[in-house]
C-alpha cells in the first residue's frame, strides 16, 4: 500500500512537472500564435507549435490523459500538414488556434487537480480529421466558413485561470541590473573612502541611507536571480525510479525544502553531484528488498534530500537508510593505493576514514556497474563544489545508512576575496580557497626548503609545493630576481590539491565583484577574471585551480590512482612503478608505456610454440620475465602482469609483486647495459633498477618481424632540464643504434653545438624551447650555420597543441615524451632530410 | 568584421577617419569605431599578458584592455604610461583602449583618396593596416583595428 501510495505521488510530481513545463512553452507559444496568425507560412513558428503539440500528445498517453491525448493527436496531424508544405487556409489557421485553446482549456482545468475534464471534443476532432483527409479547400470547408468554425471552436468560456503574479525576465536583464547594482556597490565604497578621508559630518547621515539602499537593492537584484531548487529536484524522482528498476531495488525519494533559493548558476552546479550522490544511494547504500526484510527495515529504502537556508549558504542534505559506507572494504582499498599502512588505517577513526572516498580513484565497488562505482566519483563531486567555494562532508551508521552534506554559497557573484600585494602588483584572491595562512620569515625560515628547483613548504607533517607569486606573474623573464619582501604563504586548496603561495603582504580582506576578464584574456588560466576596488582601481582575480596548474600540479582526473591523498608533485614528475621481481634489487619502469596491470596465477600462462602468452580479451599476449628468467614452477604462483603497450604492440612484463606508484623525479646513475635496464636510480631512499619498457617491446617486436630496422643512424643532441627523462631517452636511442649526446640546460646545448657540429636532430624539451619566444631556434641556428639540425619537441603529450606550440617556437615538430612511434617517425625524417642533403650537395 | 572595415571603406562617398600620431608617425582609424578619447590615470598590468597589452582600466565600472599602439607598431617601443592620451574604440563585441601620442582632427576621404593594397607599397606596417590615405600628397597609413586588437598570447606564458 505503502508503494502504492508513493506511485501516486510519483505521478503527481511528473504530472506537476508536465504542466509546469507545456505551461511555460504554451506561454512562449503565445507570441508565435499572434504571428501565425498574421502570417501562417512561418515554417519556423509552424514547426515550434509542432513540437509543441507532438511532446504533449507523447506525454498524455504515459499520463494517462485520453481527452487531452485525442485533441493533441488530431492538431498533430493537421499541424503536420501545414509544415510539410501545405498552404494554410484561414479555416485550417482557425483550426489550429482552436485545438491549441482547447489543450489550454484542458491544462488549466489539470493544473487545478481536479483531473482531466469532462467535455466532449469530437466536434473539434471531426472538423479537424475533415480538413486534412480530404484536403483543403473540399466541400465541407465550402460550407463552413472560418466566421462559423470560428463561432463554434472560438475561445469560449475559459475556466478560471490561475493568476499570474510573476513576469518573465531574460537573464541577460537580470545581469545588467546585477552589473549595474555592483557599479553602485563600489561607488559607495569609493564614496565612503572619500568620506572618511576629509571627515565631513554632514556627509555622515546620507552615507549611510546609501549605504543601507545599496545593500537592500544588493539583496533585492541577489533574490531576483534566485531559483527554487525545485526545479532540480523535479527530475530526481525519475532517475530514482529507473535506478531502482534497473537495479532490483526499492526505494522512495523523498524531498524537503523545495522552496529553498539559489543562484541559478549555482542550481546548474549542483545538478550533477546530487544526481550522482542519488546513484550512489541507490546503488551502493540501500540494500535489495530481501535483504532489508531480513534485517527487519521496511522493504522499501528511502532517500532523503533536504534542503535549507543557513547562515548565508545552502546546505543540501542525502542521506540514505541503507547499510551505510563499509569502513573495511574502505580501509582495505585505502592500503591498497597506499594511504597508509594498515596499523595507521586501522587507528584512524571511523569518520576520518569516510573522508577517503574523496580521493581520486577511489571506489569499494567490488563490480563496476554502469550505475556507479567506476572511480570517476567522489573526489571529482567534491572538487566541483570546492570550486565554487562549497564544502561537502560524509557520515555514516553501519546498518543505518549513511549522509552526504553539500553546503554551498548562495550566490557566486559577490565573493570575499583577500587583497594581495605581490611585488610591484596587486591580486584579489577568493577567501574560501584559502585554507591557512602562515607568517615566514624569508631570511631564515626553515620550513621552507628548496628542493631539486622547486620550493617546498613543510607545515607541520606535511611538505606542501609552494611558488613565490611574483615569481609566477612576472613570467620566469627573470629568475635571477632579488628576494622579495616575502612575508606570508597562503596554503590554497583546488580540487583534491593543497599548495602554498608566497606572497608579501596582504593589504585588505573585501567583498569583491567578479567581472569577466576581456576575451582576448581569456586564455590566462592564472586568473578567473577581474574586479574594481573601492579606489577605482582594477585588480585581476587569481584562480586558485589556474596556480596549481602553473606549479605543473596534474588536475584531479579521478580515473588515475595516485598514491596519497595530498601526495606533493614536483613540477615535472615522472609517475614510476615498482615492484619486486626475483631476490635482486627493486624494479622501476615508468608508467607511461604500462596500459593495464593484471594479476594472474602462473598457471595462465600458456606455452606455445616455445613461447609463453597469455589469453586477455580474446587476444594472445606473449608474456616476458626480467632478464629472461624463467618462470616459476608452480601454476598456483600468483604474478603481477604488466602489460606495456605501444602503438599496436602489446607485451606482458610478469612479474612477481607490485610495490606502488609514485611520482619521482628520478636521477638514473648508470645507464645503457643494453639488456633493458637504463640504469640505477635511487627512489625513496631505496636503489633500484630502472627498466627500459621499449627493450620488451621490442623483443617481441623483432621476433615477429626479423631483421633489423632500416633506419638510418642519426646524430642526436638531447637537450632536457630532468635527468631522468635525458637518461632514459639517451640509452633507448643509442640501443637502436643512434650517436646521442645531452645536455641540461640551453646554454649547455649551445656550448656543445658551437663546439661540435653536425647534429641531425635535436630533441628539445618543449618547455625549454619554448622560453623566450623563439629565441631558442634562432640561437640554434646561429650556433649550427652550417648542418640545421631538425629541432624536434617533446612533451607529456605530443598532441596537437604541442605541435602547434612547437611549430610557433621555431620548431619542426613536437612528439610525445614516451610515444616511440612518433619519436621514429621524426629521426626518419631527419635522416631523410640528410639524405636529400646529401644529393643536393 | 574584416569585411565590415571593408564595407566601411568602400561604400557611399565620404568616409570619416580620425587621425592620431604614435612613434612619430600619422596614422587614421575609422571614426565610426572610435568611441571617445581619455587621459590614462591609472591602469593594472596583466602579467603573462602580450607586450602591447599594456594593462586593464576602470571605464565607468567597466573592465577594458589598454593596447599601446607604439608597442603594437614595435613590440619594442617604450610602452605609454599613465598620463597618455587614448581612444576607446568599440568594435561592438569589444571594446579596449588604445593608447597614442596624439589625437588629431578628423577628416573626411572618398574612395578615390584611399589604396587599399598597402602590401603593395611595401609598407613596414602593412599587415596592421587596412589600407592608405592619400592627402595633399601624404600617404596615411589607415588601421587595421581588428588587427590591432588581436592579442596573440607570448609563448612563455603557459
Amino acid at each position: 500500500m505503502d508503494q502504492a501510495a508513493s506511485g501516486l505521488e510519483v505521478m503527481d510530481e511528473i504530472l506537476k512537472d508536465f504542466l509546469t513545463e507545456t505551461g511555460e512553452q504554451l506561454e512562449s507559444i503565445g507570441a508565435q500564435l499572434v504571428r501565425f496568425e498574421q502570417d501562417p507560412s512561418d515554417a519556423r513558428i509552424i514547426s515550434n507549435i509542432f513540437r509543441l503539440v507532438h511532446a504533449i500528445k507523447g506525454t498524455c498517453g504515459f499520463l494517462n490523459l485520453p481527452r487531452l491525448e485525442k485533441v493533441a493527436h488530431a492538431a498533430e496531424a493537421l499541424i503536420g500538414r501545414l509544415r510539410d508544405g501545405d498552404p494554410p487556409s484561414g479555416e485550417v489557421v482557425t483550426l489550429v488556434l482552436a485545438a491549441v485553446d482547447r489543450i489550454k482549456q484542458i491544462l488549466s482545468a489539470l493544473a487545478l487537480g481536479a483531473g482531466e475534464p469532462e467535455g466532449d471534443d469530437a466536434r473539434l476532432i471531426a472538423a479537424i480529421e475533415a480538413i486534412s483527409e480530404k484536403g483543403w479547400g473540399s466541400a465541407l470547408i465550402a460550407t463552413t466558413s472560418a466566421a462559423s468554425l470560428d463561432a463554434e471552436f472560438g475561445p469560449g468560456p475559459t475556466p478560471p485561470e490561475r493568476r499570474l503574479d510573476t513576469v518573465r525576465v531574460s537573464v541577460k536583464t537580470l545581469e545588467r541590473m546585477m552589473s549595474l547594482v555592483s557599479e553602485l556597490v563600489l561607488t559607495r565604497n569609493q564614496l565612503a573612502d572619500v568620506a572618511r578621508a576629509i571627515d565631513i559630518e554632514a556627509l555622515e547621515s546620507p552615507l549611510q541611507r546609501l549605504s543601507n539602499v545599496t545593500a537592500d537593492l544588493q539583496n533585492g537584484v541577489l533574490a531576483a536571480r534566485m531559483q527554487p531548487i525545485e526545479r532540480l529536484f523535479a527530475n530526481f524522482h525519475r532517475l530514482v525510479r529507473d535506478l531502482t528498476t534497473d537495479l532490483g531495488k526499492k526505494a522512495e525519494l523523498v524531498l524537503r525544502g523545495g522552496g529553498t533559493e539559489l543562484d541559478r548558476q549555482l542550481i546548474e552546479v549542483v545538478r550533477d553531484p546530487l544526481t550522482h550522490m542519488i546513484r550512489n544511494a541507490i546503488d551502493h547504500g540501500i540494500e535489495p528488498p530481501q535483504e532489508r526484510l531480513a534485517l527487519g527495515k521496511p522493504e522499501i529504502g528511502v532517500v532523503r534530500i533536504t534542503a535549507r537556508h543557513q547562515a548565508g549558504h545552502v546546505t543540501i542534505e542525502v542521506a540514505d537508510d541503507g547499510r551505510g559506507l563499509d569502513i573495511a572494504s574502505i580501509r582495505d582499498r585505502a592500503f591498497a593505493l597506499g594511504l597508509g599502512s594498515r596499523d595507521e588505517l586501522l587507528k584512524l577513526p571511523e569518520a576520518d576514514l569516510c573522508r577517503y572516498i574523496f580521493a581520486p580513484g577511489f571506489t569499494t565497488a567490488q563490480r563496476v556497474t554502469n550505475i556507479s562505482g567506476r572511480g570517476v566519483g567522489l573526489d571529482i563531486v567534491r572538487a566541483n563544489i570546492e570550486e565554487i567555494g562549497g564544502s561537502i562532508s560524509l557520515t555514516s551508521r553501519a546498518g543505518h545508512g549513511a549522509k552526504i552534506l553539500l553546503r554551498i554559497p548562495l550566490t557566486l557573484a559577490i565573493v570575499p576575496a583577500l587583497i594581495i600585494d605581490a611585488g610591484r602588483d596587486r591580486f584579489a584572491l577568493p577567501q574560501h580557497s584559502v585554507e591557512e595562512i602562515v607568517e615566514i620569515d624569508r631570511s631564515g625560515d626553515d620550513r621552507l626548503a628548496e628542493l631539486q628547483g622547486a620550493v617546498v613548504l613543510r607545515l607541520g607533517d606535511d611538505v606542501v609545493p609552494t611558488v613565490e607569486l611574483r615569481r609566477l606573474t612576472s613570467g620566469g623573464v627573470n629568475p635571477t630576481a632579488e628576494l622579495s619582501p616575502v612575508r606570508l604563504a597562503l596554503r590554497i586548496r583546488a580540487g583534491a590539491r593543497s599548495f602554498a603561495v608566497l606572497v608579501d603582504d596582504i593589504a585588505d580582506v573585501q567583498e569583491i565583484v567578479l567581472k569577466p576578464l576581456p576575451s582576448q584574456l581569456g586564455d590566462l588560466t592564472l586568473f578567473s577574471g577581474g574586479t574594481i576596488l573601492g579606489d577605482g582601481s582594477v585588480v585581476l582575480v587569481l584562480d586558485p585551480a589556474g596556480l596549481g596548474a602553473a606549479l605543473g600540479l596534474p588536475k584531479s582526473d579521478g580515473a588515475r590512482v595516485t598514491p596519497q591523498l595530498e601526495a606533493w608533485t614536483p613540477p615535472s614528475p615522472a609517475k614510476v612503478i615498482l615492484f619486486r621481481d626475483g631476490a635482486t634489487a627493486i624494479k622501476a619502469l615508468p608508467l607511461s608505456p604500462v596500459a593495464r596491470i593484471q594479476t594472474i596465477t602462473a598457471g595462465d600462462i600458456e606455452i606455445a610454440d616455445g613461447s609463453a602468452v597469455l589469453r586477455i580479451q580474446g587476444r594472445l599476449v606473449p608474456i616476458l620475465r626480467v632478464c629472461h628468467e624463467p618462470l616459476p614452477s608452480s601454476p598456483y604462483r600468483s604474478l603481477a602482469v604488466l602489460l606495456l603497450q605501444e602503438a599496436n604492440e602489446v607485451v606482458g612484463l610478469a612479474v612477481d609483486e607490485i610495490i606502488d606508484i609514485v611520482d619521482e623525479d628520478m636521477n638514473v646513475e648508470i645507464s645503457g647495459r643494453g639488456d633493458g635496464v637504463l640504469g640505477i636510480a635511487t627512489i625513496r631512499g631505496e636503489t633500484v633498477e630502472v627498466l627500459d619498457a621499449f627493450y620488451y617491446i621490442d623483443a617481441v617486436r623483432q621476433n615477429r618481424r626479423p631483421g633489423p630496422s632500416a633506419q638510418r643512424r642519426v646524430k642526436i643532441l638531447i637537450a632536457d632540464g630532468s635527468g631522468f627523462y635525458r637518461e632514459m631517452l639517451g640509452g633507448m636511442l643509442r640501443e637502436a643504434g643512434h650517436v646521442v649526446d645531452v645536455a641540461g640546460s640551453v646554454a649547455e646545448t649551445l656550448a656543445i653545438l658551437t663546439r661540435a657540429q653536425g647534429y641531425d636532430a635535436l630533441l628539445v624539451d618543449l618547455e625549454l624551447a619554448c622560453k623566450a619566444d623563439g629565441e631558442f631556434a634562432r640561437q640554434i641556428n646561429i650556433a649550427s650555420p652550417k648542418v640545421k639540425p631538425l629541432l624536434i619537441g617533446m612533451d607529456d603529450r605530443g598532441d596537437e597543441a604541442a605541435r602547434t606550440r612547437a611549430r610557433a617556437a621555431g620548431l619542426a615538430d613536437a612528439v610525445g615524451r614516451f610515444d616511440r612511434t612518433a619519436l621514429r617517425n621524426a629521426l626518419l625524417r631527419a635522416s631523410a632530410e640528410i639524405t636529400i642533403d646529401g644529393v643536393a650537395a | 568584421m574584416n569585411t565590415l572595415l571593408a564595407t566601411a571603406i568602400h561604400s557611399s562617398e565620404r568616409h570619416a577617419y580620425l587621425t592620431l600620431r604614435s612613434l612619430g608617425q600619422s596614422f587614421v582609424l575609422p571614426v565610426v569605431f572610435a568611441q571617445s578619447a581619455f587621459r590614462l590615470e591609472a591602469f593594472t598590468r596583466v602579467p603573462l599578458a602580450p607586450r602591447h597589452l599594456i594593462g586593464l582600466a576602470n571605464l565607468r565600472g567597466r573592465i577594458i584592455p589598454v593596447a599601446c599602439l607604439a608597442r603594437r607598431l614595435e613590440p619594442t617601443a617604450q610602452a605609454r604610461g599613465s598620463g597618455s592620451l587614448a581612444i576607446v574604440v568599440d568594435l561592438g563585441v569589444e571594446t579596449f583602449a588604445l593608447a597614442v601620442d596624439e589625437i588629431g582632427d578628423v577628416v573626411y576621404a572618398g574612395d578615390m583618396e584611399i589604396l587599399t593594397q598597402p602590401a603593395q607599397l611595401g609598407l613596414k606596417y602593412a599587415g596592421l593596416l587596412t589600407g592608405v590615405l592619400q592627402r595633399d600628397g601624404d600617404l596615411i597609413p589607415i588601421l587595421d583595428m581588428i588587427k590591432i586588437l588581436e592579442f596573440r598570447r607570448r609563448p612563455d606564458a603557459a
